[in-house]
């Protein structure tokens, strides 16, 4: 039963205690906003993102394969799968593109409208439909490039390369802006674009995408087991596809191996015979030759020649001789028969030739002037009159003429005619009319005749021009008659031919030199052969060895093609879920970061809430002490009485709560979007209200607030009526610790005694003061020390450890002198100060199931610790490369508990495993790294680093973009990275997460103005009576002050030393819990900053102090000094 | 009697402590009787005997004074008997029953119940007015309310005072609110530690007319605590207390109305 009266009377409590009410409600903001704040923003923006995940369709699993695949296999391999929801190939494609003068690595993705995995959100513009489109990222649009621009993208993927953008999207692959990682030039992808799929020219594609039919949702445990199981299902599935495949493909290849072979024989025999007929030629000159090589006599077989030449032989050759002698006289005979007859035929004709040119040259001469006589003749002829005029009556009026008719007078132009008759003098008739002029008449005739003549006489002309012709073709030499004559000159030489022989015949010397000159004739024609021959083989060879080479190409394709089914190995395929794509993962880690922290900060906000709540309440309790005994002596119910309090703190905890709502569930978590926009794009802001941890914060206040509430009640209730009536019962002075040094304690003033004196008897109080004080330190620390770690890891690592203003990537030269020319012109340049040709290469680890980035650098010697210093993380000595290990970065140690002797391992592109051996670790801040020397490299990886980018220390002021352009200009050059730039952009994402930070140190900051508010009130209130009688005794205000503050400043001392040690262990706690995976926060807590904190301690505290001062100068002094003993 | 209007030891071999023959019996109903009570303090090692074995009887409708020096034992024997104590040993009985075995929750309903208080220092409560700190007395007795807040301040006189907060009332007003809120309860027996003892003469005089009045027409039984003898004559029983026991019990047959003593 509650007594109405005591309600209201509580009201008046609160109101009276409003100052402790508000402080307490600040408290309970504080940490139910913090607690429930953290914790929905890290829901808020897993529900983002889930809910973009799954809108889109993002994988569940990804397939990519070494030699892609094509529709027909995905649909044949969708049979072997089971719980497939969709199953869809896409096209991907790293390329480096040049865009208004610059190298960007750009990943080309295909788009089809009627695909559903990975759908792409439409963020402005519209998706390509024709093959001249594309769709861009939001950080390429960010980066100035426009829904309308033009560009080319120089892939041999696509069919089409002059690309028009007509829109913006965002893709759930990429969740981070940080795009991934590539093979290709830098290793960092900095664009995606969505090519329509038909524009691509391939039908192999290279990526496989699956979405399963399953209930259970991202990133749930539940989740990761299906996929996990499904993952498995996949590789088997797909591995024993290929492998199926990889078979057929080999025997198909084997049969066309064989059938080619067959074909080669084939091809070589058939060669080989048309050359054997070449030879067989060839063969056939060379026994030609043989034979009239044979037919050279020698001068001994020409003797004998001679010697046996006998009369028979001698008639012989005389009755050849004389029968020639008959040919040829015959021959010349008809020769010249013919030949006169046609010497007559040839005078004939040209008699005719020259009598027809004669006539033709008349004919000419009369043409000429009979056209001229024509011409006159017809112009008289224009100028005459059809009709002689007749009368002058017939004259026209001024202005108009005659026609020709005589009969009408017109206008000129023939606009207006009227009858001539009508004429001038003659309008009403008259005159005479004109007649046909007779010798226009008489002209025309003769004009036709002589007309006429000219024509006839062309006509003559031509006919003769062309009998002239003809005549003139007779006039060619027959070819009958030098038929006749070379049949003469034939028999002829025949004749004298066989006279030489028989002349010769009749002396030795004769028949010798005509056997000698036979052998020089013979021997020229053994020279020609032997030419012939020779020419014959060469080009017989020639051809031979063009003809083997055709085959021989096709033969080293039929080698190449053995060799190759030899080494073909079954095509790779890897199988990616969704923790593998490196936004994503990177996500879920980030979330935790955020979670966690949801919990650690709260735990101590909820700590310092019980101590205040305690602290008031005793302070209300002690004040009302004599309240409690009189409404207890009067028999009112301990329960009623305490529900005043029990009010008191339960509204004071409802509305911090409520209001620590709306900052929980809008303020903090707009900003924690806010920040993480920096690493990450949000498609739309997801503002949950989660009934679940409002009730859990508010709840866990309530508990404490009621927990303190009824335990400080309960020492007090305890008491019999009649103690409570009267002042509290003071214990006994214990000595304290001081008093047992007699050095230490007889040096101190009397104040400072009795001010330690108090501060030991009031355990509980001071206890409070310590705790408070020391507690809200350790929070501003902590915020401080983080904020520290935070925005001091940009500076360190980017000035102490990377001492490199520029990393420069060479292109894919082959060349080595040309990379050391190019150089050479880098390193001569104005404003570049020193060079180091090294190498970079970027490979993936293994961390919990999710993949990590990690950067490898490679150098050639030991002279880089100007460019990058690498320091122990423990001792900061220097670290040397050496031939047997590596260097790695600190949190890439601590993340996978490897020390010095311990073993690294990283996946390339390919997957393929590597184990380093860690030889030591260094200081690092951003990202992971690997170090190691040329020797090194080559050991583990099996090849020698290639040279792919020049680190640069640059030197005075200087353009940044003016000398990226000249370094360009060398043309060794892809790409030129500012440290500066980005160096800007992690600082911009340090700067968001310090916002975040400092919304922390904010909120501890406020937290100490109430508790600083509430223990000063606290102290000085409870002790309302000591302090009255000081003043009465005749104190002076300021000496009863200084008593106070004394104490205070004793306690606030201890409260620092236990400030500093509970802040730094938080700092390091907290620290830890809001680290990213690739950052390494520096866990230092810097004297600096315990120095800040320690000093805002004491000006806060002093400042509050001041309350003592117009409270002491204020208090009532019957009041307090009131009192029932 | 000697100089210090203390009894004389002879006188108090005289004194029966029982009824005295002479006086003419009323029909008197004990209703509060104190058997042997011993009541003890500890401070750390410091031992007190606040009480050294008292024994009395106290009759219904009775005004008595407990008399006495600070430290005499007379407020803590006050105090015993109004349950905001408890006696180390020994038996207190009111109305038939031994209250010095009642638990917490019994000593409760004895206080809201049977018994009534005013102190020397009003203890009133600060926040409420002084119509809202008798009310609050009458919410606990919902069932015996006859008369209203109101009524009652005015029958102790602050008709026009009812809303004014304790801060805003002189000395007497509060006691007389005090007593208004005592009243309320309609207790069996009222008890008043120095009542009167922060107050002048002549709040002290109206005050003490207001409480005998009251206590006789109401037969509340009264029980004042006091230093002061001189306003002894009106009570009924004077009991002497010195150490810790009681050294004299003075019975008045006649007791003088307040407002005749020698003011």
């Amino acid at each position: 039963m509650v007594n109405k009266v005591l309600i209201k009377e509580t009201k008046n409590f609160i109101r009276k205690n409003i100052k402790t009410y508000i402080a307490q409600i600040i408290i309970v903001t504080l940490g139910v906003g913090f607690f429930v704040g953290m914790k929905i923003s890290s829901l808020d923006l897993q529900d983002t993102m889930t809910e973009f995940v799954e809108n889109n369709n993002f994988y569940d699993v990804k397939v990519n394969l070494e030699y892609g695949i094509e529709a027909n296999d995905i649909s044949q391999l969708k049979t072997t799968l089971e719980e497939v929801k969709y199953i869809e190939g896409a096209y991907t494609q790293d390329i480096v593109n040049n865009l208004d003068g610059e190298d960007y690595v750009i990943r080309l993705h295909s788009y089809n409208s009627k695909n559903k995995i990975n759908t792409t959100k439409l963020i402005d513009g519209e998706n390509p439909k024709n093959n001249n489109e594309c769709v861009i990222d939001k950080k390429m649009q960010k980066d100035g490039y426009e829904i309308g621009d033009e560009i080319t993208i120089e892939s041999d993927l696509l069919k089409e390369k002059k690309l028009k953008i007509v829109g913006v999207i965002q893709s759930p692959e990429y969740l981070a802006i940080d795009r991934g990682n590539s093979t290709l030039l830098s290793g960092k992808i900095n664009y995606y674009i969505f090519v329509n799929e038909a524009n691509v020219n391939s039908d192999i594609y290279s990526d496989l995408y699956i979405k399963y039919d399953t209930n259970s949702v991202a990133f749930t445990e539940m989740y990761d087991d299906y996929i996990e199981r499904k993952e498995i299902e996949a590789t088997y599935a797909v591995s024993g596809y290929f492998k199926d495949k990889y078979n057929e493909i080999i025997t198909d290849q084997q049969i066309k191996i064989t059938s080619a072979k067959a074909e080669y024989e084939a091809e070589k025999a058939k060669i080989d015979a048309q050359f054997i007929e070449a030879e067989n030629e060839i063969k056939n000159k060379e026994e030609l030759l043989n034979d009239t090589k044979k037919n050279i006599l020698t001068d001994k077989q020409i003797e004998q020649k001679i010697n046996s030449i006998s009369d028979s032989t001698r008639n012989e050759e005389k009755n050849k001789l004389n029968n020639l002698k008959k040919q040829m006289n015959n021959a010349k005979t008809t020769y010249d028969n013919y030949k006169k007859n046609y010497n007559n035929q040839i005078s004939n004709t040209k008699n005719k030739i020259n009598n027809n040119e004669q006539r033709i040259r008349e004919l000419n001469t009369s043409i000429n002037s009979n056209t001229a006589k024509l011409n006159a003749m017809k112009a008289q002829y224009n100028s005459m009159n059809d009709y002689t005029q007749g009368s002058t009556n017939n004259k026209c009026y001024p202005g108009f003429s005659l026609s020709s008719d005589g009969k009408r007078c017109c206008y000129p132009g023939g606009f207006y005619c009227y009858n001539a008759s009508f004429g001038y003098n003659g309008f009403f008739g008259g005159g005479t009319s004109p007649t046909i002029n007779a010798e226009k008449v008489a002209l025309k005739a003769e004009i036709n005749q002589l007309e006429n003549t000219i024509s006839n006489q062309k006509i003559e002309k031509a006919s003769l021009e062309t009998e002239n012709i003809s005549l003139r073709k007779q006039l060619t030499i027959s070819s009958e008659l030098s038929s006749y004559e070379n049949k003469y000159l034939n028999a002829k030489k025949q004749y004298e031919e066989q006279l030489e022989i028989y002349n010769s015949m009749g002396s030795s010397s004769k028949l010798s030199s005509y056997y000698k000159k036979q052998n020089n004739e013979l021997r020229k024609t053994v020279s020609q052969y032997e030419q012939e021959i020779s020419a014959a083989k060469t080009d017989l060879n020639n051809k031979k060895n063009a003809a083997y080479q055709q085959l021989e190409a096709t033969r080293l394709e039929i080698q190449n093609g053995e060799d190759m089914i030899k080494t073909l190995s079954y095509p790779k395929s890897y199988v990616f879920d969704r923790k593998d794509n490196a936004g994503y993962g990177q996500f879920i880690s980030d979330i935790e970061k955020i979670s966690n922290l949801a919990i650690v900060v709260p735990i101590v906000f909820y700590f310092i809430t019980f101590f205040m709540i305690s602290a008031s309440i005793n302070r209300m309790l002690y004040e009302e002490r004599n309240q409690i005994g009189t409404l207890k002596a009067i028999g009112i119910r301990d329960n009623e009485i305490l529900i005043k309090y029990l009010i008191y703190s339960i509204s004071s905890v409802i509305i911090g709560s409520f209001i620590g709502i709306i900052v929980g569930v809008v303020i903090l978590p707009l900003f924690v979007y806010f920040i993480y926009e920096m690493l990450y794009e949000f498609p739309f802001y997801n503002l949950n209200f989660n009934f679940r941890y409002f009730l859990i914060a508010s709840g866990i206040a309530l508990v404490v607030a009621i927990a303190s509430t009824l335990i400080c009640c309960k020492e007090t209730f305890k008491e019999k009526p009649v103690s409570l009536l009267k002042a509290k019962q003071e214990k006994e002075t214990v000595s304290s610790i001081f008093e047992k040094i007699p050095k230490f304690w007889n040096h101190l003033s009397l104040t400072t005694k009795i001010s330690l004196k108090n501060i030991f008897r009031y355990k509980a109080r001071m206890l409070m003061t310590i705790i408070g004080i020391g507690g809200c330190l350790a929070l501003m620390l902590t915020g401080l020390s983080l904020r520290t770690s935070i925005t001091e890891m940009i500076p360190t690592q980017y000035g102490k450890i990377f001492k490199v203003d520029a990393q420069i990537f060479y292109k894919d030269l082959s060349s080595r002198e040309s990379l050391n020319e190019g150089t050479e012109k880098i390193l001569a340049l104005d404003n570049v100060n020193k060079g180091l040709i090294s190498n970079y290469e970027t490979y993936t680890s293994d961390y919990n199931g999710k993949t990590i980035n990690i950067n490898s650098v490679t150098f050639y010697d030991d002279n880089f610790s100007d460019f990058i210093d690498l320091r122990d993380y423990k001792t900061n000595k220097k670290l040397k490369l050496d031939d047997d290990g590596v260097i790695i970065s600190e949190k890439l140690a601590t993340m996978n508990n490897i020390r010095v002797g311990g073993v690294i391992k990283l996946k390339d592109k390919q997957q393929k495993e590597y184990s380093l051996i860690v030889k030591g670790i260094a200081k690092n801040y951003i990202e992971h790294y690997v170090y190691m020397n040329s020797n090194y490299y080559t050991k583990a990886f099996g090849q020698e680093p290639r040279n792919n980018m020049l680190l640069l220390k640059t030197k005075g002021n200087y353009d940044e973009l003016e000398l990226a352009q000249k370094i360009n200009d060398t043309n060794i050059v892809s790409q030129v990275l500012y440290v500066s730039i980005a160096e800007k952009a992690y600082e911009d994402v340090m700067n968001n997460l310090a916002l975040l930070v400092g919304v922390f140190v904010v909120f501890s900051i406020l937290l100490i103005f109430a508790v600083l508010y509430n223990l000063i009130n606290i102290n000085v209130r409870e002790r309302s009576k000591e302090i009255a009688t000081y003043k009465v005794l005749g104190f002076k205000n300021s000496k009863v002050i200084s008593i106070i503050k004394r104490e205070n400043i004793i306690l606030m001392l201890f409260g620092i030393i236990f400030g500093l040690i509970a802040g730094y262990i938080l700092s390091i706690i907290v620290i830890k819990t809001c680290e990213v995976e690739n950052l390494n926060f520096i866990k230092e807590v810097t004297f600096n900053n315990c120095i800040i904190s320690v000093i805002a301690t004491i000006i806060f505290t002093l400042a509050f102090s001041m309350l003592i001062n117009s409270y002491v100068k204020k208090i009532n002094l019957t009041e307090s000094l009131k009192s029932n003993e | 009697m000697n100089k210090d209007n203390n009894l004389t030891n002879s006188e108090i071999e005289v004194l029966d402590l029982e009824e005295t023959p002479s006086t003419p019996k009323k029909k008197k109903k004990p209703i509060i009787k104190f058997e042997n009570v011993v009541k003890e303090y500890h401070t750390g090692e410091v031992y007190t005997r606040a009480l050294n074995g008292i024994n009395f009887t106290i009759y219904e409708g009775d005004i008595v004074i407990f008399l006495g020096t600070s430290g005499a034992g007379k407020s803590t024997a006050l105090n015993l008997l109004g349950g905001l104590d408890q006696a180390t040993s020994g038996r207190i009985f009111v109305d038939g029953d031994d209250i010095t075995k009642y638990n917490e929750n019994k000593m409760l309903e004895y206080r809201r119940a049977k018994v009534g208080y005013i102190f020397q220092f009003y203890n009133l409560i600060q926040t409420l007015t002084a119509k809202d700190n008798v009310e609050l007395v009458l919410e606990l007795c919902k069932k015996k309310k006859k008369s209203n807040a109101e009524y009652l301040l005015e029958q102790v006189g602050l008709k026009d005072r009812i809303n004014n907060y304790p801060s805003q009332l002189s000395g007497g007003e509060q006691q007389r609110v005090s007593i208004a809120r005592a009243l309320a309860k309609e207790p069996r027996i009222l008890f008043a530690d120095e009542p009167t003892g922060a107050l002048d003469y002549n709040t002290t005089r109206q005050v003490l007319e207001l409480l005998v009045k009251t206590c006789k027409e109401k037969n509340i039984t009264l029980i004042i605590v006091t230093h002061n003898n001189f306003i002894t004559p009106i009570a009924d029983v004077v009991y002497s207390f010195r150490s810790g026991e009681i050294i004299s019990k003075v019975e008045n047959n006649n007791p003088t109305p307040v407002g005749e003593l020698p003011w």
